[in-house]
Formats: C-alpha cells, sequence, structure tokens
C-alpha cells in the first residue's frame, strides 16, 4: 500500500541526445513531462539535473517513492570490451568452448569472415578435473589441486573474477558449487560467478557466454548504480530506484547489480513496453515498434497488446539466452553512410558516422549520412534539431551529398532522394522478411515508430509495407520513461526436464513446486510493499521424438494430480501450437518434453490516468510553408508544430510536423489525426 | 542501366532478395526434414526465364548453390504452362540442378499477364528417398540405383492442380513417406509465395523495370566478377590435390584444373581430372559449370567484392571444360551421393590454381573436408536415445590468408557448419564426450599460421553401435601451406579399445562396443608466408594461450620465450640474433605439400598422373577403370623412379589397351 506522503513515481530514459523523464502524481493523476540533453559522460548526474528541476517546478521530491529505468551501461561495457579481467574454469577436455562457440561463420563464402573473439582469452581458462553425467551423477570428483594451481595463476595474473561452467550443471550444479565454496573459504578476494547460477538451460557454449557476460559487466554496473545510488541520497530524496530487465519486467538495484545479463535489453525494453501499453486500445493492439536511431533501427513485436519474449537475442555475435523483449535490429539510422560501391550502386549504411562524427551537417565529418539527405531533402526544422542542441550546417550537406550526385550524374537534391528511397527499400525489405517469419498479416498491423529519424520514415514504411496505420507517440523518449511506469515485477525461470510424455509421472510436481517457491523468493527479495499476489504462469517445451526445435505449452498446474489428464491435455496442445506454427502436424507421433518453465508476474498499481485531452477549440494552423523533395519531386508543404496541436485535429498530407526531438512527414496520401493522449495517428484518406 | 538507375537497381536488388529470403523462411517453418533444422541444407532464389539465378538468398539456406541453372530441367519438362510446378531429384538428367538424389528440387514458372518472366525454385535435402542404406547416403554404393529412386523433371502440378499420381509414387520409395510429403507441401508453399511475391514486386515497380532489373542485376555481377578476375595475370596455371582413397582401395584419387585467364575470363580446364571412381565420389554436371565445384572461385570473388549482388551473373565469366567420364561428369549410372568431398577438394584445387597465377589474396589451404560422425544405435535397451544422430560435424583448421592467421577448427571452405552442443548430444545418444577442444602445436606455421586442428574424443557407453564418417579426408596429403608458410597436419583416427589405443583407417562403416573411445583429429590449417617473418607479439601470444610451446616458438618461428613467475616474456636479443641470421627469399611462390605428397610425386609426378589419367578414361572401358588404376598403381607401387609415359602405354598395352 502506498503510504500518503508518498505519491510520485518517476520513469526515466537515457537516450543518446535526451534524458527523458515522466513524473506521475498518484493524487492528482497527472503527468508531468520533462526532457533535458543527456550527459554521456556521466549519466547519473543528468538524472540529477532532472530531479533538481521537478524541485524548482514546486514538486517535493521526498514524495517520490518510485522511480524506474532503463539502462544502457552494461550493455556498453560489453560493446567496447572495456569489462572485467576474468578467468574461466571448465570440464577438463572443453578448455575451447568460448573460441569453438557454435562453429558457422557470420559469413562462410567471406575468406575474412571470423567469429567474435572470445570474451576471455584461452590463457586464462582452466580445465578442472571433474565430471557429471548427462544424468546428473557423478563420474569424476573434482580435483581440488588442479583449482588450487588455477587460483594462484589468477591471482598472478590479477584478474578479477572467475566463471565457473561444468558440463550439465544445468542439472546438478554440485561440483560449481563446491568450487565457489572452495574459492570463497581460500581466495575471498575473488569474485566467483557459476553457469547455474544464470542459466538452468541445457547447451554448454550458450550458457557459458552467458555467464562470462554476467561477471564481466558486473563491475561498471555496480559503479554505475551505487554512484546514482548515493547521488540521489545526497540529494536526500529518499526513493526506491528501480531498474527495467530485458524481459520488460523490473527489479531492484541489488538484483540489477548481481544479474546486470538480465539488464542489456534495459533500455529497448522500456521502449517496447512503453509503445504497448501507452498507446490506446492496447488491449488488442498489433504493432510493429521502429525505433531509429543513429546507426541501427531496432525492431519488435506488439501481438494483442503484448511484447514479446525470446531466448534467442543476440548481440554482437554473441547468443543471449536470457528471456527477453524480441528485438531484431537493422544496420541503418540517421548516421548512416551513403556510397556506391564498386559496380556505382547506391548503398545506405552498414557502416555509420555514429555521432562523431555524425553527419556532415554536424560540422565535423565529410561524408554524406542518411541525415544529410533529410537535411537536402529539407525535411528537417535547422534551428530546433534535438531540441537546439545541435547546430545543422546546411551547406555541409549538400557539399557531402554532392559527391554522390556527381558520381551518378543527377542533381543533389535527387541524390538525397535516391538515399531515401534506398533506405526505405532496404528497411521494408528486411521488416517484411521479418512479418513473413512471424506469419503476420502487415494489415493488422500498426507501425509504431520513434527515435530521432524513426517519424521522418514511419509513413515511407506503412506505405511500402500495406500497415494499417502510424501512430507517432507524442513525445518519443517519454513514452520510453512513462512505459516504464507500467512495467511490472517479471521472473523467468526453468529446470530441464528430459521425458517422453508418455512415462511421466508426479515427479513433475516437485519440479513446478520447486520453481513456485523460487520465483516467489525473488519477488519476496524485491520487497515492494505496493504488491498484491504474484501471478505464476507455466510452461512445458516439448517436441516430437528426435526433433530439435522446442515449442512452449502452457500448463496448468491442477493437470499434473492426474497424470492422464495432463498427457491429453499437453498432447491437445502441443498439436495445435505446432500445427499453428508450422502449417502441419504429426499427431500419431510421440511427444518428448524437455524443459519446464515460470513466469512470475508481481504486478504494481499502474498510473490511472482516466483524463483525455479535450478536443480542442479551434485547430492549430501551419506555421509556414517549406518546400520539400518527396519521392524525386519538389512540392510545397505546409508545416505545423506538434506543440501547438489540438485533440481531434486533422492533417491532410502532404505536410510536415515539427517537434522538438524529430520529424514528421505524412505523404500525400495520408492525413493525421491527433487523439485524445495527443498521439498522431497516420491513415490512408478515404 | 537505362531503365534502372543506381538507386533503383539497389531497391530491386533488395526487393529481390527479400523475395528469395521470404521463400527460406517458408522452408525453415513448415519443412519436416531435420537436415533444414539441423544444418539449413534447403536453398531457394528466383531464376530468369533462361533457368538462371538472378536472386540467391545471403542469410538463409546454404550458401553453396548460387550459380545453378534450371536450363537443362526446363528442357526435360518440354511445354510449361500457366500453373504448373515442376519437381526433380535426378542429377543426370538436371545437369547437376539436383547434385544428389536426396536434394528434392521443386520449382515454379511465373507468368505475368500470361507470359513467362521468370521461376522461383528451391530444394531440401529431404530425410530419405530409398536406396540401399537408410537416409540414402553411403560412400561405398556403386551405382546410382543404390542411392535411391530418380525423379527426372517432370509436372508435380498441372496448370493448378496437383498430380496425385506422381505423389503416390514418390510416397512409396522412400522409408519415410509422411516426412517428403511434407517436405514437398513446404516447397510448394515457398515457389507460390516466390510467384506472389515477384508479382507484387512487378505490380510495384512496373514489367519493364523489373524485367529489365533481373538483366542489369546478373551484368551487374558478371562485369564485377569480371572485373575481379582481370585483376589476375593472363597466363595459363595448373594445379592438383588429392583425395586421399576411393573408399575401395588405397589409391589416391586425384583432381587437377587447368586455369586459363585471359581478359577477364577464366576458364577451366578438367581433362586432367581422374577418371570417375566406382564409389559415390562423383559429381555429375553433365559438362555444365556447377557452382558446388566452382565454391572456391565464387567465395574469392566475394571475398574481394563484398557487395557484388549475389546471383548466377558471378558465374558467367567462367568456362568450364569437362569431358565425359571424368569424375566431374561421369556416366550414367555412377553413383554420387557423397560428392561434397570432391567439392570440398576441388574448393583447394581451383584456389591453387589462382596462387600460381599470383594472386596473393588467396589462403592457403585449410582442412579441407567436412566429416560427418555419426552414430548408429543398435541397442534396444534406451528410449530416451535417438536412433541415429550426428555426433559432431568435423572440418578443422582454417587456412592462413596474406593478412590473418587461419581459424582454429574451422575452415571456410565447411564454414557454413554448425555443431551441436556437447550437453544435448549427451542427452539424446548413448556416448560419452571426453574432449572437443584444439590441439595445441597442430597449426601450420608461417607468417600467418594456420588454424590448429580440433579434436573429438568420445566413448560409446551402450552395447552395440555402428559409427559412420562420411566426407571424411585429408588423413594423407596435408592442406598446403604457401610462400614459405608449412603445411597443415592430416587428420587422424584413433580407436581404445581395453585401454589400447591405436590409429585406425578411414571408416565407412565401424562397429563398435561399449567402452571404445573413437578420437577424431581434424587436419589443421596451412600457413601462409615465412614464419620468421611472424611478429614476435603473435607467438608470445600463441604460447601464452597455450597454443605452441616455447621450445617449438624458438624452432618453428626463432622467438626466444621465457617463462617467468608473472607470465612469459620475450628474449629480445636472443630472438634478434636468431631471426638475424636468417635469409628470407620471397622471390617466388613456395608450396609446402608435405611429406606424403612429396613421396608421392617422386614416382606419380603430376603430368605422369594428368597423362595416365587421360589415358585410362579415352582408353579403357568405363567398368574397367578403377580396376586397372588400382592395379596399375600396385604394379608400379616399389618403383622409386618418376614413371614415364612409356611405362604407362607399356603398362596398359599388356592389358589390352
Amino acid at each position: 500500500m502506498v503510504e500518503q506522503k508518498k505519491r510520485y513515481w518517476l520513469g526515466i530514459d537515457i537516450g543518446g541526445t535526451f534524458t527523458d523523464f515522466a513524473l506521475y502524481d498518484s493524487a492528482s493523476q497527472q503527468t508531468y513531462d520533462q526532457k533535458i540533453l543527456t550527459n554521456t559522460e556521466n549519466p547519473a548526474n543528468g538524472i540529477i539535473d532532472g530531479l533538481k528541476k521537478y524541485e524548482k517546478m514546486g514538486i517535493d521530491l521526498s514524495k517520490v517513492d518510485y522511480f524506474i529505468h532503463g539502462m544502457t551501461i552494461g550493455l556498453n561495457t560489453l560493446l567496447q570490451r572495456n569489462g572485467s579481467k576474468l578467468a574461466l574454469f571448465v570440464s577438463k577436455g572443453f578448455r575451447d568452448i568460448l573460441n569453438i562457440q557454435r562453429l558457422r561463420l557470420p559469413v562462410p563464402y567471406n575468406f575474412y569472415s571470423r567469429l567474435p573473439d572470445a570474451l576471455i582469452p584461452r590463457r586464462n581458462v582452466f580445465p578442472i578435473k571433474e565430471r557429471i553425467l548427462a544424468d546428473g551423477t557423478e563420474k569424476d570428483k573434482v580435483n581440488f589441486d588442479e583449482v588450487d594451481v588455477a587460483m594462484k595463476q589468477i591471482q598472478l595474473s590479477n584478474l578479477n573474477g572467475v566463471v565457473i561452467s561444468f558440463l550439465h550443471s544445468y542439472l546438478e550444479p554440485k561440483h560449481e558449487l563446491a568450487v565457489k565454496q572452495y574459492i570463497n573459504k581460500y581466495y575471498p578476494d575473488i569474485d566467483v560467478e557459476l553457469s547455474s547460477d544464470i542459466s538452468n538451460e541445457i547447451g554448454e557454449y550458450e550458457r557459458t557466454i552467458l555467464a562470462c557476460i554476467n561477471l564481466y559487466i558486473k563491475n561498471s554496473v555496480q559503479k554505475y548504480l551505487n554512484t546514482l545510488t548515493q547521488k540521489i541520497e545526497q540529494e536526500s530524496i529518499a526513493t526506491i530506484p528501480l531498474i527495467t530487465k530485458s524481459n520488460s519486467g523490473i527489479t531492484n538495484v541489488s538484483n540489477a547489480i548481481n544479474r546486470p545479463v538480465e539488464t542489456l535489453f534495459s533500455g529497448p525494453a522500456a521502449g517496447i513496453l512503453g509503445a504497448s501499453k501507452i498507446i490506446k486500445n492496447a488491449r488488442d493492439l498489433n504493432a510493429i515498434t521502429v525505433d531509429i536511431g543513429g546507426t541501427s533501427a531496432d525492431i519488435s513485436i506488439i501481438e494483442k497488446g503484448n511484447t514479446i519474449l525470446t531466448t534467442s537475442n543476440e548481440i554482437n555475435g554473441f547468443p543471449i539466452n536470457s528471456p527477453a523483449v524480441l528485438l531484431y535490429s537493422i544496420g541503418a539510422g540517421g548516421g548512416s553512410y551513403a556510397w556506391l560501391d564498386n559496380g556505382g550502386m547506391l548503398k545506405v549504411g552498414p557502416s555509420s558516422a555514429g555521432s562523431t562524427p555524425g553527419p556532415a551537417a554536424y560540422g565535423t565529418g565529410m561524408k554524406p549520412t542518411l541525415t544529410d539527405a533529410f537535411i537536402v531533402s529539407n525535411y528537417l526544422n535547422l534551428d530546433s534539431f534535438a531540441g537546439g542542441g545541435i547546430k545543422l550546417d546546411v551547406n555541409r550537406s549538400i557539399n557531402a551529398i554532392n559527391s554522390i550526385a556527381k558520381k551518378l550524374k543527377i542533381q543533389t537534391k535527387s541524390a538525397a532522394s535516391k538515399i531515401v528511397d534506398v533506405v526505405i527499400a532496404n528497411m521494408t525489405t528486411e521488416l517484411s522478411s521479418i512479418l513473413s517469419q512471424r506469419g503476420i498479416d502487415p494489415r493488422d498491423f500498426s507501425l509504431i515508430s520513434y527515435g530521432g529519424a524513426g517519424p521522418v520514415l514511419a509513413n515511407y514504411l506503412a506505405e511500402e509495407l500495406d500497415l494499417k496505420n502510424v501512430i507517432l507517440p507524442k513525445s518519443p523518449g517519454t513514452l520510453c520513461a512513462f512505459g516504464a511506469l507500467y512495467a511490472d515485477y517479471v521472473f523467468n525461470d526453468s529446470a530441464v526436464y528430459f521425458k517422453r510424455l508418455n512415462i511421466i509421472d508426479k515427479s513433475i510436481k516437485n519440479i513446478l513446486d520447486k520453481l513456485k517457491i523460487n520465483a516467489k523468493k525473488w519477488l519476496i527479495k524485491q520487497n515492494d510493499q505496493r504488491l498484491q499476489q504474484p501471478e505464476l504462469k507455466y510452461f512445458i517445451s516439448a517436441r516430437y521424438v528426435g526433433q530439435t526445435l522446442q515449442i512452449e505449452v502452457p500448463i496448468d498446474t491442477m493437470w499434473v494430480e492426474q497424470t492422464d489428464l495432463f498427457k491429453n491435455k499437453v498432447t491437445t496442445l502441443f498439436n495445435q501450437i505446432y500445427l499453428k506454427t508450422y502449417n502441419h502436424n504429426l499427431p500419431e507421433e510421440d511427444i518428448e518434453l524437455t524443459k519446464i518453465s515460470v513466469i512470475l508476474r508481481g504486478r504494481t498499481p499502474k498510473p490511472n490516468i482516466n483524463k483525455t485531452n479535450k478536443n480542442g477549440v479551434w485547430n492549430s494552423e501551419n506555421i509556414g510553408k517549406r518546400s520539400i523533395t518527396l519521392k524525386n519531386k519538389e512540392i510545397s508543404v505546409d508545416i505545423y508544430n506538434r506543440d501547438q496541436l489540438t485533440v481531434g485535429q486533422s492533417i491532410s498530407g502532404p505536410a510536415v510536423i515539427d517537434q522538438n526531438d524529430t520529424t514528421i512527414l505524412i505523404l500525400p496520401l495520408w492525413k493525421g489525426t491527433v487523439d485524445a493522449q495527443l498521439n498522431l495517428i497516420l491513415e490512408r484518406k478515404l | 542501366m537505362a531503365v534502372n538507375d543506381a538507386a533503383q537497381l539497389e531497391i530491386l536488388r533488395n526487393y529481390f532478395n527479400s523475395a528469395v529470403t521470404n521463400m527460406g523462411n517458408v522452408i525453415e517453418r513448415t519443412a519436416f526434414s531435420t537436415y533444414v533444422r539441423e544444418s539449413a541444407d534447403f536453398a531457394t532464389a528466383l531464376a530468369s526465364p533462361t533457368g538462371e539465378f538472378y536472386s540467391y538468398p545471403t542469410t538463409v539456406g546454404v550458401t553453396i548453390f548460387l550459380g545453378l541453372s534450371l536450363e537443362r530441367a526446363i528442357k526435360e519438362v518440354g511445354k510449361i504452362e500457366e500453373g504448373d510446378i515442376i519437381i526433380t531429384n535426378d542429377p543426370y538428367r538436371s545437369n547437376g540442378l539436383a547434385t544428389h538424389l536426396v536434394d528434392i528440387n521443386v520449382f515454379k514458372p511465373i507468368f505475368y499477364h500470361h507470359q513467362l518472366v521468370s521461376y522461383s525454385w528451391t530444394f531440401v535435402n529431404v530425410s530419405d528417398v530409398g536406396g540401399s542404406v537408410p537416409s540414402s547416403l553411403s560412400p561405398n554404393l556403386t551405382s546410382i540405383f543404390q542411392e535411391g529412386f530418380r525423379i527426372p523433371p517432370m509436372k508435380l502440378y498441372h496448370k493448378g492442380v496437383p498430380d496425385q499420381n506422381v505423389l503416390k509414387l514418390l510416397a512409396a520409395n522412400t522409408r519415410t513417406p509422411r516426412l517428403n510429403l511434407g517436405d514437398i507441401d513446404a516447397m510448394v508453399s515457398a515457389v507460390n509465395t516466390g510467384e506472389k511475391l515477384l508479382l507484387n514486386i512487378i505490380d510495384k515497380f512496373g514489367e519493364v523495370s523489373v524485367l529489365q532489373g533481373m538483366n542489369d542485376l546478373m551484368n551487374q555481377a558478371e562485369n564485377r566478377s569480371k572485373s575481379v578476375i582481370s585483376e589476375i595475370n593472363d597466363g595459363v596455371y595448373e594445379f592438383s590435390d588429392y583425395i586421399g582413397d576411393d573408399f575401395e582401395s588405397n589409391v589416391p584419387v586425384r583432381l587437377a584444373v587447368t586455369t586459363t585467364i585471359h581478359e577477364g575470363k577464366i576458364d577451366l580446364d578438367f581433362s586432367n581430372c581422374d577418371p570417375q571412381v566406382k564409389t559415390a565420389f562423383n559429381i555429375m554436371t553433365n559438362g555444365e559449370k556447377n557452382s558446388f565445384l566452382l565454391q572456391g572461385l565464387i567465395n574469392f570473388i566475394i571475398s574481394k567484392d563484398p557487395y557484388i549482388p549475389i546471383n548466377g551473373g558471378i558465374m558467367r565469366p567462367i568456362t568450364v571444360n569437362m569431358p565425359k567420364g571424368t569424375l566431374v561428369n561421369p556416366n550414367f549410372p555412377a553413383p554420387v551421393g557423397i560428392r561434397h568431398t570432391i567439392a570440398m577438394r576441388m574448393y583447394n584445387v581451383i584456389l591453387g590454381s589462382l596462387l600460381e597465377a599470383g594472386v596473393k589474396a588467396i589462403p592457403a589451404a585449410g582442412a579441407g573436408q567436412a566429416a560427418i560422425v555419426v552414430l548408429h544405435n543398435n541397442s534396444t535397451s534406451s528410449t530416451r536415445k535417438n536412433k541415429m544422430a550426428v555426433v559432431e560435424p568435423i572440418g578443422g583448421g582454417g587456412g592462413a590468408t596474406s593478412i590473418s592467421d587461419g581459424i582454429d577448427g574451422i575452415d571456410h571452405a565447411s564454414g557454413f557448419l554448425k555443431n551441436t552442443p556437447i550437453e544435448v548430444l549427451e542427452q539424446n545418444m548413448d556416448i560419452l564426450v571426453h574432449e572437443y577442444e584444439y590441439i595445441e602445436n597442430t597449426a601450420g606455421v608461417g607468417q600467418y599460421r594456420g588454424g590448429n586442428a580440433i579434436s573429438l574424443k568420445f566413448e560409446i557407453v551402450q552395447p552395440a553401435a555402428v559409427i559412420t564418417a562420411r566426407g571424411i579426408d585429408r588423413m594423407k596429403f596435408q592442406p598446403w601451406g604457401v610462400f614459405g608458410g608449412h603445411a597443415g597436419q592430416i587428420g587422424k583416427l584413433f580407436l581404445n579399445e581395453n585401454g589400447q589405443n591405436k590409429r585406425i583407417e578411414k571408416i565407412s562403416v565401424l562397429p563398435v562396443k561399449q567402452g571404445n573411445i573413437i578420437s577424431v583429429v581434424s587436419p589443421s590449417g596451412g600457413g601462409y608466408g615465412n614464419p620468421y617473418r611472424r611478429a614476435i607479439n603473435e607467438v608470445l601470444a600463441d604460447v601464452a594461450n597455450d597454443l605452441l610451446t616455447v621450445n617449438n616458438a624458438r624452432e618453428w618461428y626463432g622467438v626466444v620465450i621465457e617463462k617467468q613467475a608473472s607470465g612469459y616474456e620475450i628474449d629480445v636479443d636472443e630472438t634478434k640474433k636468431i631471426r638475424n641470421k636468417i635469409i628470407l627469399d620471397d622471390s617466388d611462390i613456395i608450396w609446402e605439400f608435405g611429406q606424403y605428397r612429396d613421396q608421392y610425386e617422386k614416382r606419380w609426378t603430376s603430368s605422369i598422373s594428368s597423362y595416365t589419367a587421360v589415358a585410362l578414361r579415352t582408353r579403357v572401358p568405363v567398368e574397367l577403370i578403377s580396376d586397372i588404376k588400382h592395379e596399375m598403381h600396385n604394379f608400379f607401387q616399389n618403383q622409386k623412379n618418376p614413371l614415364s609415359i612409356d611405362s604407362i602405354d607399356k603398362y596398359l598395352a599388356n592389358k589390352g589397351f
């Protein structure tokens, strides 16, 4: 129950350019958004700046109950490879687990294609004599003499920690635990991470790399969160920070420090959750979310208002098997370079100017980028780009695009238009491939677009893909910050269970109980007074005997009491889901089970925003005209200011809408309507 | 590029690529064959009305078939009408469109306003097509009739209506009818998807632009392929390499090419290749170029121009000569099941000829095998475990390039293979894996070293089983090194029985007992450049990583390293002393083939092997060639000196040829 004196909840999103805040006042059911430039050197300082701004507005910060934020520090540590220096213990005979990976090269027909470098070099990988068999029994005891030799070496080499990953520890972790105890006792200064603590999944490489990443980024995540907590204390804001997890749930700081690998996709997850929650009619909303930033476009799918979880995401070639929101990345963003390849074909990306040197217009780089093409096409308001934080030099853009135009022997504006065309085709085809993989009919799906470059391209993409409509939140950054306020505590866990369905017994009940107890313990540790009875969902992974794929079948704990009921229910459901997924099934085949998993959801109170904005009494007028290049034609379009648009107002395309963190383009056959939450909805004109 | 400019062509390329990728997604989602899920053994493409692939996906399916052609299969069918769908798996009647019988191909003509504009194509490696053995493939089969049921190119659908008779016939001739019919369904829905998407593209961009775009893209690929080739010095270059044996004798099988470069064109003459063999190591091309055989060259072109449009145009500057009766163009009914062994070695042969031509960007030879180690479970006691499953695919160390080391344990020629986690393996099969890791000190030494070998050691923990290892090779002839780089090591097999470890020969079928430990040691990659030029820090890194001993660092690389308490350190002065004494000669290409080949070629020189290959092929009846070749090798076994043309002629004359 919320204490009366605490009344505010705060969501924060740290983006590349802006740090966005969404403050919800549970007493008045009002929200207060704000936006400040991100402090890239020290993002925690940016948060404090924002809080102080609220204070100046007269908000009593001591009454902020919770604040929730997505962080990128762990991800950046991994991408920049500047994490802790570690050692790895593996079962004897398997020293190259991090090098061999899963063999297949990223581009098999390129002589120079390589797997990502191992996170821990071979010299720091120590094979230890021990062995657990596939049924969980012990074959060889742990040889602690070898542990000692390795630990001495680790001390000499000044390594900070050791990851322990032995074969079949997902089933029987006792060897990993024994070695951990031993190290804690005799080498207490060395951090230890167990693969069985991080994942209960079968598959030694995937489990090991997850544990390695966890320990690798732990130190920097801890530093960041400690700094943040200290600063908050210094400002005497007695608030509890919560962190968004990759699975779009939240967790407390100590959990985030212990298991940072579960927050790798913290930032995007908050955005996708936000997208799924704040749009009206969220309950049955199907949507593709497209977040286009400087170097890439991140894509996810929302089905019937829900984010989709997967265990098959990747970061720079590393498999990330812990449950996370589905995330695809396309190497095209505002900073992507436009260039001509050996055959004179026009390409955009995947290499990018990033934020340094940035697009040519930023004043440093010379090479043309997508953003420069936008500028030459006259889409952007040069004075208010990135909230006025970045001055754009249109002449630099023209010169950069001109380098391509000359080679193609066309006008500069024409070249810019073609660059935009190529990017749209690139994204359209990638998106359509994603849609087909998931068997999605585009006409049932909306496009929700955010990120700086997203709303410029959103209408194009919806038109090309034949999507239902485009939903553009009032402020993309706030979408993430605000979305975080809707996050529940979400915990995923699993246990292997290898058995044919026709010979299962009641032992399954013990596993379910164990999972339940663990999950509830986790929730209790979160120590959030607002929580009520958690919701638990169980799944069993199944396949036809001999297959490699796995399908998750939702199960009810009630069925476990009667084995036959369980068999029948699972068989029926499995065959149904299989049919839906693969368009066919094999009902006469035997089914085997591989894994039981649980999702716990601790529901948090949600902001109660009944208030919808009233229809405006007048429609705001255009603030001028701009001559833009649209599909290689010059046309003069009306310009609007997003802040001035009123609820219910309709704008006929072609039009451009300026706002301080992005620009919206409405195509000729489309119109935009402002809804009660101030989202702009783009639809085809009738 | 009159109709389509630089942007439009890129956009069309993207759309076509999306169409073939979506077709691949359909196969991935709906096919039954375990080969689809476990090793992505399928492909999709869009072909021009003449049967050339103008779009081939880069991210789904196998990467090796981008240059196939539908031409022969189309001809075989006769009149093709709207709504027809064609099926075939017959290498002999499709000119190697299907490279062995388990690859079932399906394609559909696409009409726009009743005009044929394109074909959509796909294939899936199905579970079984009948024949002598389950899953239809075995190295020691001696006729295509033992390899399964042949489907000459024929209509599966007539004007939109499936032919139930064809389906019945197919179902009756496989051990896995339900799986195969499911795969065929998946392929039909893939080619229909391709049709739908292409028609959408035409509606969007217009017929003229799209049809022109297909040609433009193939022309692009052709021109860019040409410009890569035109950087190679004009001239005639020969190269050859070997498969250790043909599975029924110890006699090596020699693959040879004569490569002629002329103004951006490349001609590959396979006349000197050994004649066809009795066993399943032939590859059917009917004398037409087949991208499976040319993968080394294609990889070279793509490595040089990574953004080249991926389509059959890449193949256009290539011409081939493959006389009938060579193992790249065998006479009917030669078996072709294990053709990938030939393809793997031809990869080395063609790239070797380009090195002869002075192309420095060609890597040294990698492991050159894709051994699929399979365990067949004969016991009935275990219910959970699989009857038959791949233990692991074993490639081996990669070849070094002119700018980088070869990859430890992975060869580019088989870089598409994916392994199975050891934990999954042990759950699904009655085995205990003792070791799956790199083998130290095995890399072919060089300025850039080859990739180290990989070892797989596993114990049989059930009463009775059989091991097969198709595609295993390089157990005699080492992967070569170049420019002073040393050859990689050969692959080896060991069987540990009752504590006795003994080396064993290449296996086709090995019955094993409980407690046996099988050890597969892969070949390693060849080195590139003189090892005394290797950066000292790289040598140190290998030592620190336990991939190289201190002694070997000194002996092989001239780098003196000492072990200190805090780690390894370089003795700079000593190293200088040793390295300064060495005079490096970089004037010419230097091959290192290794002892076995050097010994073998003392007798069977390159020119005499070529002469013999042609003589056997042209004088001896096809059914006798293998036997005569084996006898001839036995006959000359003790000969010390190079054989002469005379002695070969005399021997053949004695036999009546």
